[in-house]
């Protein structure tokens, strides 16, 4: 579903965020995306769901280049950022009837969408307020209801359980889980690795903007836990590429 | 002490890096341009109106109230220019949280935030009398006290506009927070209130008339409404005493207004903040658009969303309108005028010159994309067709200018009889012209978006791509109007407004086309 290969973002300073990266995420396949804070998860998520420019490497979605076809492989993908910043002049139901015209969802459907992933988030009610009154949980709520109501091929989240409250947290797990069990891909990143290590099929780590571990969960964890694995390939890495690290930073 | 003067850089920098003054050469060259067009604007507009007074005046032996005048001149465009600024700036910062959580005092961070905005006045009313003290020791004034008054005038009067300034914006922000629609009612009192400076600034050019018909009324003024001003004309007059009252009158209250702010910053600050979540929404039938008509109608929602960018960019559009009316009504009492100036053949041109003069500040895309801030994301991960982006923004440029412009041409032409051809061709002339500002507009947008904006204020009111929008349309039109003098002896109007119809469409569709391949990589990169 999600192929990159020998993706690199460097910005306009000359930082090289992401260096030849290469990952695939196959369709009802789930992947958790871990690196420590600057190793370029965001950047390369960002590049994935077309939001940044990039020169170096290929993203297809789907089948289709982000680059040359990136409203083809846009039609079939959701994006969430870490923190979503949403229309504050819009109310709730106006930012999803929005997102749904823009996917060309019919009334049908996102009214049964819309009511479904609002009730199972506890947000339907003050779906007719103004976005400028809500708190970030509501917030980052409606952006996974517009996300999930797209019912994407391609999921991509940055961080989607940050300031979620437990059950809201529950319940995208179980929704990713089923968007997976449909046939969707999901790639996601975060910094709880438990949830990682018991939510994911796949586990890629990164470590200054290059991958340096990719494979199935049970595979990647073995008889340990993803914590211990992750800090030990960390050392191991920053141990044996001194000079790189140096560079980087 | 030092805590003050530090919270003063930082906001005086959140001030400047509105003007886009960051590290790279691109941002240095823009924000230093936004700032020289600035200056430029206040040393003409003092330039043309203090050297004409200063002709009237000293004709009729009156020069000594030359510098009052410009002072209540510059204080009133400062205050215009600086009112919406400071309702973002003071009252809506987005830093405001991290500002009050620091070991500092509420009383700093406010005076701190004034004195950026002191400072923002400063720089364009001390252009400004600096210009208007120059016509005035031009034509015989002088003195060390003249020299002496025109400083401590213009440090104290710029206390008194930075007072006004945050009150008008804190009461209009106040009041708008108590109604459900406030972007529309905040947008109401600003129109009210530039209303009524526009009438005070009309009034400005019968100055002299009303000096030489009621000088003790003037007086009058000065010595009770206008008092700074009375004292800084007596200080002119080498009245020292009346300096140091100017310094009481100016600073004390300043002191008092900041100390009441900051003492109710926090309560003020959560009152404007508070949003009303209702939970009682039930899901119902929902509709469905196009992937066009969605994308226009949040252009809307944005555009009635925001008093700022709709007061800015939707004045042209009332003042069309309401120029219109006014001028059918004046119909029998311009007549005069009309015949001293020419007759109609003269005065056609005029008039199709001054429309196009607002018609070029209508120009809502050449911020649109600006706008759009933080909330860019989503437009960037949506499989949206630029061209549909880029036509929902133009689209809405076009709804606001062109309805006002074809109301007002036919206002006009009704009232003042004008030939039907006339009217069609200076319309034609005036619409094309709306079309090309929403297309360069867009362009000038792409080259010098302004995404990290921290309010709208900062966008509309000093983001680079602001000037040059506006300011690039008045070149357009000043070019048109050049061309018109030679043009204008070998052909009628009414052929020269088609032509020039005809090149604005050209300059359009060139425009569109660039849009339609230079401007979707531009927007990729952004």
């Amino acid at each position: 579903m999600l192929t990159i290969s020998h993706f690199s973002k460097t910005y306009s300073g000359g930082k090289r965020a992401v260096d030849d990266l290469s990952l695939t995420v196959e369709a009802g396949e789930m992947m958790g995306f871990i690196g420590h804070n600057g190793a370029g998860k965001t950047t390369t998520l960002r590049c994935v769901a077309g939001i940044l420019d990039f020169t170096e490497g290929e993203i297809t979605i789907d089948g289709h280049s982000i680059r040359t076809e990136p409203v083809a492989a846009k039609s079939v993908t959701a994006f969430l950022p870490d923190n979503p910043d949403l229309y504050d002049f819009l109310k709730g139901i106006d930012y999803l009837s929005f997102i749904a015209d823009i996917y060309g969802i019919d009334r049908v459907t996102r009214k049964e969408r819309i009511g479904r992933y609002g009730d199972a988030f506890g947000l339907t009610t003050a779906l007719g307020s103004a976005i400028g009154g809500y708190s970030h949980g509501m917030k980052q709520k409606l952006a996974l209801i517009s996300a999930f109501m797209r019912a994407p091929k391609l999921l991509v989240l940055d961080e989607p359980f940050v300031g979620l409250d437990p059950e809201a947290a529950y319940a995208v797990k179980g929704f990713l889980r089923e968007l997976c069990d449909k046939g969707g891909a999901v790639l996601f990143s975060t910094h709880v690795l438990e949830v990682a290590e018991k939510l994911c099929d796949r586990i890629a780590i990164i470590r200054q903007g290059r991958l340096i571990e990719c494979g199935n969960t049970e595979a990647v964890v073995g008889n340990s836990n993803l914590e211990s694995v992750f800090l030990e390939l960390e050392r191991g890495s920053a141990a044996e590429k001194p000079e790189e690290a140096e560079k980087h930073a | 002490m030092r805590k003050l003067g530090v919270l003063i850089g930082i906001n005086l920098r959140a001030l400047l890096s509105a003007l886009r003054l960051g590290s790279s050469k691109k941002s240095k060259a823009t924000g230093i341009g936004a700032l020289l067009l600035l200056g430029v604007l206040a040393v003409y507009i003092a330039g043309v109106y203090s050297f004409t007074f200063a002709l009237q005046l000293s004709s009729i032996g009156l020069l000594e109230y030359l510098i009052p005048m410009m002072a209540i001149m510059g204080c009133l465009m400062s205050v215009v220019m600086t009112v919406q600024a400071a309702s973002g700036f003071i009252f809506s910062g987005r830093d405001t949280d991290l500002m009050l959580s620091l070991p500092v005092s509420a009383f700093s961070v406010m005076l701190s935030r004034i004195t950026a905005l002191y400072i923002e006045n400063l720089a364009f009313i001390g252009l400004f009398m600096l210009t208007s003290g120059v016509a005035g020791a031009i034509n015989g004034l002088g003195g060390l006290g003249y020299y002496l008054s025109l400083v401590v005038g213009t440090l104290m009067l710029t206390f008194l506009t930075t007072m006004l300034t945050m009150v008008i914006s804190f009461v209009a922000a106040f009041i708008t927070s108590r109604f459900p629609h406030h972007s529309v009612f905040s947008t109401i009192l600003y129109f009210a209130f530039f209303l009524l400076v526009m009438i005070g600034a009309f009034q400005v050019s019968n100055v002299g008339n009303l000096l030489m018909t009621n000088q003790t009324g003037f007086d009058r003024l000065l010595n009770g409404a206008l008092l700074p001003f009375g004292l800084l004309k007596n200080g002119l007059e080498g009245n020292l005493l009346s300096l140091v009252l100017l310094a009481i009158v100016s600073v004390v209250p300043f002191l008092l207004l900041v100390w009441i702010f900051s003492s109710r910053y926090k309560q003020v600050l959560s009152a404007l903040a508070s949003r009303i979540v209702r939970n009682n929404y039930r899901l119902g039938a929902l509709s469905a658009r196009s992937q066009f008509s969605a994308l226009f109608t949040r252009e809307i929602k944005r555009y009635f969303g925001s008093s700022i960018y709709l007061f800015n960019t939707g004045f042209g559009a009332v003042l069309l309108i309401a120029g219109a009316i006014y001028g059918a009504f004046m119909h029998s009492k311009a007549q005069t005028y009309i015949q001293l100036m020419g007759g109609m053949e003269v005065v056609i041109p005029i008039a199709a010159i001054v429309l196009g003069f607002i018609v070029a500040t209508i120009d809502t895309t050449c911020i649109s994309i600006s706008m759009e801030g933080k909330t860019f994301w989503i437009i960037k991960e949506a499989p949206v067709q630029p061209r549909a982006y880029f036509g929902a923004k133009v689209l809405l440029n076009l709804l606001v200018s062109w309805p006002a412009t074809v109301l007002s041409c036919l206002i006009l032409g009704i009232a003042y009889r004008a030939a039907p051809l006339t009217v069609a061709a200076m319309t034609a002339a005036l619409l094309s012209l709306g079309l090309l500002i929403a297309l360069a507009g867009l362009c000038i947008n792409l080259f010098f978006p302004k995404m990290d904006a921290p309010n709208d204020t900062m966008v509309v009111k000093q983001s680079a791509s602001a000037f040059i929008g506006v300011f690039g349309g008045w070149v357009s039109l000043g070019l048109a109007c050049v061309g018109y003098i030679p043009a204008g002896k070998v052909m009628s109007f009414e052929l020269y407004a088609l032509i020039c119809a005809v090149v604005f469409l050209i300059g359009s569709a060139a425009l569109w086309l660039w849009l339609k391949k230079g401007g979707i990589r531009r927007l990729s990169s952004i």
